[in-house]
């Protein structure tokens, strides 16, 4: 675990270095986030200038949801999102993968961890404002008991998007190039901004089951408004388990796939 | 000519080597399109509305599935112009004898027509499974449609170039490149229909040339546009690819002056 973390720290420190270098860069990926951001915004307003409420939501409610989503792609994006895009795009096509493969780490967290985004950092610092500010505009009574309640579902949610991230990747292991797998996850962050209540039935028992979208964020943005749900939670821990076991057990028969090779 | 047809068929080949992704794309692709259908039959339905600024469910669903077929005419995945002058890979490519635009939109125009090809099955799987909120058009909207849609793309080929040439004054362009064609795309109607928005900010969006690329097309093959309005439109479509091809000649021949053939 200390061996670990303390990569984590290195990696990260890199990350910082090479980041406070390429200032303009960062500012345009920020600029870029931000118009997001603000994009979707004008669509929800659009929405709500219809209607009152979506599948029961408010429209700081439904922002609140977006944010999560945000929120969570943008921590996994510090730490593994472009390392495992690099998976599905060239790792294993070129043969870089034997960098990875042959440390004595675990090569899915090396090669999770090794393009870290540092600078989603500022983006996730003023998601976090507006998602404050949707809280409190919501006019939702918020226990400390709810607040409590979602940090852990919110904790859940973060390591259960990273799992779905890296099962999403795996496939790179036996096709030559399958770029499109790098950008699975960013599709389904699509299903991730509304309220559950939105989808038919059918599609909602796979989004919380076999694709578990939901679950990173619509649990935690449930359990903050209403009271707390052992089962849920129970839930949430499960799943994620399942989730991680079957990651970790994909990625080492896929290994066992790998020949190396270059082109 | 030979030599460019010929180029064109290299770049088809070399875009189906690769099909599995192209398929692959196309299938994440189609979450964009079921999720709008979740998301605005809830909005018609808890509003209690028939119509959203004289749309219809039917009309406003019709609208993503044509935006969906928009979307495969994306310039920005399918011209690596920035990307040659940045990494100096252009100087091969202006040293031959043809015309290096004339390549760049062959290679483009081939990724395109391979978008388009694999995304048909795919289509057709949208409209099987959504038939009952997909409006039809008639044979004269569909042409006119797709006269649109090409005029639109000639303009947005034209706006990318002069976005790609400034890679000549300011090197690596690829984070500006994108932010614009994201932001262009919202001016564009393609996150929802322009027809939704009211006040200062539609009439803005409807001054803007990139109206064309997604809300006038998806317009037109609903049947909500005239004819004399459509004749209006393509006027001014004509007048923005003059604008566009002589801001990016003088953007270009100047920084054609200035390149190196360096890279990074």
């Amino acid at each position: 675990m200390k061996k670990y973390l303390k990569i984590a720290k290195i990696v990260l420190k890199n990350a910082y270095i090479r980041d406070s270098k390429i200032i303009g860069n960062v500012t345009s990926n920020l600029l870029v986030s931000l118009t997001e951001v603000a994009i979707t915004l004008t669509m929800f307003s659009t929405i709500f200038k219809n209607t009152d409420s979506l599948a029961g939501w408010n429209i700081y409610q439904v922002v609140f949801l977006y944010t999560l989503m945000k929120g969570i792609t943008l921590i996994n994006g510090v730490y593994a999102r472009r390392g495992l895009a690099d998976m599905a795009k060239k790792l294993i096509r070129t043969g870089e993968y034997d960098f990875y493969a042959t440390k004595p780490v675990n090569s899915m967290f090396l090669v999770s961890m090794s393009k870290p985004k540092i600078y989603n950092l500022l983006t996730l610092f003023f998601v976090a404002i507006l998602s404050v500010y949707c809280v409190v505009k919501s006019g939702m009574p918020i226990s400390l008991v709810s607040i409590f309640f979602f940090v852990l579902f919110l904790l859940v949610g973060i390591i259960l998007f990273y799992f779905i991230n890296v099962v999403s990747v795996i496939p790179a292991f036996w096709f030559i190039r399958l770029f499109s797998l790098s950008d699975v996850v960013n599709r389904f962050t699509q299903l991730m901004r509304y309220p559950a209540g939105i989808y038919p039935m059918a599609t909602k028992i796979v989004l919380f089951t076999i694709i578990p979208v939901l679950v990173v964020t619509y649990f935690p943005a449930w359990q903050l408004f209403n009271a707390p749900n052992y089962l849920y939670l129970l839930y949430a821990v499960i799943i994620t388990l399942i989730f991680g076991i079957v990651a970790n057990y994909l990625w080492k028969i896929g290994e066992k796939h790998y020949g190396s090779a270059s082109s | 000519m030979q030599k460019y047809l010929s180029y064109f068929q290299i770049s088809l080949k070399s875009m189906y080597a690769y099909k599995g992704d192209f398929f692959l794309y196309m299938a994440i692709n189609m979450v964009f399109f079921y999720v709008s259908i979740a998301l605005w039959s809830t909005v018609y339905k808890s509003g209690g509305l028939t119509t959203i600024d004289n749309y219809t469910l039917s009309n406003t669903i019709t609208y993503y599935l044509i935006s969906m077929l928009i979307f495969r005419f994306d310039i920005n995945n399918a011209l690596y112009f920035a990307e040659e002058i940045w990494s100096g890979e252009f100087t091969n490519n202006v040293m031959r004898p043809w015309n290096v635009i004339s390549s760049y939109f062959l290679l483009m125009v081939s990724d395109i027509f391979m978008g388009l090809l694999s995304f048909i099955p795919f289509l057709i799987f949208m409209v099987l499974t959504s038939y009952q909120f997909i409006n039809i058009p008639t044979i004269g909207n569909l042409i006119f449609f797709c006269i649109t849609l090409l005029a639109a793309f000639i303009m947005n080929f034209f706006f990318n170039l002069i976005l790609h040439s400034l890679t000549f004054y300011f090197g690596d362009q690829y984070a500006q490149i994108e932010l614009t064609n994201y932001v262009t795309s919202y001016f564009a109607g393609a996150i929802f229909p322009i027809a939704f928005l009211s006040g200062a900010l539609k009439e803005i969006f409807m001054i803007l040339p990139f109206k064309f690329l997604f809300f006038i097309p998806a317009e037109i093959f609903l049947g909500k546009v005239s004819v004399h309005q459509m004749l209006l439109y393509w006027a001014e479509i004509l007048v923005w690819i003059g604008i566009f091809y002589l801001i990016f000649s003088i953007v270009y021949n100047r920084g054609l002056k200035l390149y190196h053939g360096t890279g990074r």
